[in-house]
């Protein structure tokens, strides 16, 4: 089956409004909706830290090459060993293989885990782990 | 290779007074959590009233064709929400957030549903708890 390669690009997003807007942020808004219980991002929403599109941007803008083979910048010298779990490796390995520029799939792995971890301000890792470790009655 | 962005300040370019941030939405459902119809009406009028209040104006859309899963029953509820949006001014969203919560909570409690769907800034958001103290 021929390979079916998307050319053309879009225009949208080209444009940026830089007008000075008022914004509330979602923080503020789950403190006055303390009930709403989060869906994640729409469907086709581009500013999904995990989407491929967001995934592709963040390539483009650590992905360093110094003559060898590019590397991540930022990314830690001494790696981890991590065991996948199952369907996961053919995805990363999918997604690796179609980014721009090529990365490894251990790089793709760096970036997922990177962009993921993104969602979560470490000012509040201990206090939302430990609240809802209290709610399940598990004490540390 | 990539083609360098375009800046434009929206705002200055009209000489608009940039007051509005992001844009909150309610899904107004015609059905209740057992697919019984529901008078929908009187809860978009109030949706568009109080969304007015926090942005100054507000916009309901048609009805669109909608699904949710009854996860209770296993039953899937066919049923046609509008959607009621404005593009809020944050200031008085603060202000009216009682009022906006509590008119969340009296639908949900008040027409019998599952859920009510509302959306911030790109995000959804189910509010399932309809009790004003839960």
């Amino acid at each position: 089956m021929p390979k079916v390669t998307f050319s053309a690009r879009s225009a949208k997003g080209r444009i940026r409004d830089v007008s000075a807007r008022p914004r509330l942020g979602q923080d503020e808004f789950r403190a006055a909706f303390a009930d709403a219980r989060p869906l994640g991002r729409l469907p086709g929403d581009k500013s999904d830290p995990l989407s491929l599109a967001a995934i592709g941007e963040l390539v483009q803008r650590t992905l360093r090459s110094s003559g060898g083979r590019p590397a991540l910048e930022g990314a830690d010298t001494v790696p981890m060993r991590v065991s996948l779990m199952h369907g996961d490796r053919a995805k990363i390995e999918i997604i690796a293989s179609h980014v721009h520029p090529r990365t490894s799939p251990a790089q793709m792995v760096a970036v997922l885990c990177h962009l993921a971890l993104a969602q979560i301000p470490e000012d509040q890792i201990v206090d939302s782990l430990s609240r809802l470790n209290s709610e399940a009655g598990w004490t540390a | 290779m990539d083609e360098p962005g375009i800046e434009i300040d929206i705002a200055a370019l009209f000489e608009a007074e940039p007051v509005h941030g992001e844009r909150f939405s309610i899904y107004v459902p015609n059905k209740d959590r057992n697919g019984t119809l529901i008078s929908q009406e009187p809860w978009v009028e109030e949706a568009l009233a109080l969304l007015s209040k926090i942005g100054g104006g507000a916009t309901a859309m048609p009805p669109v064709e909608g699904a949710w899963l009854n996860e209770v029953t296993g039953e899937l509820i066919r049923e046609q929400p509008r959607i009621v949006y404005s593009y809020i001014i944050p200031d008085r969203f603060l202000e009216h957030r009682d009022e906006l919560v509590g008119f969340v909570k009296r639908l949900g409690r008040e027409t019998n549903q599952g859920a009510i769907a509302v959306e911030f800034d790109g995000v959804l958001y189910y509010v399932s708890k309809f009790r004003e103290q839960e």
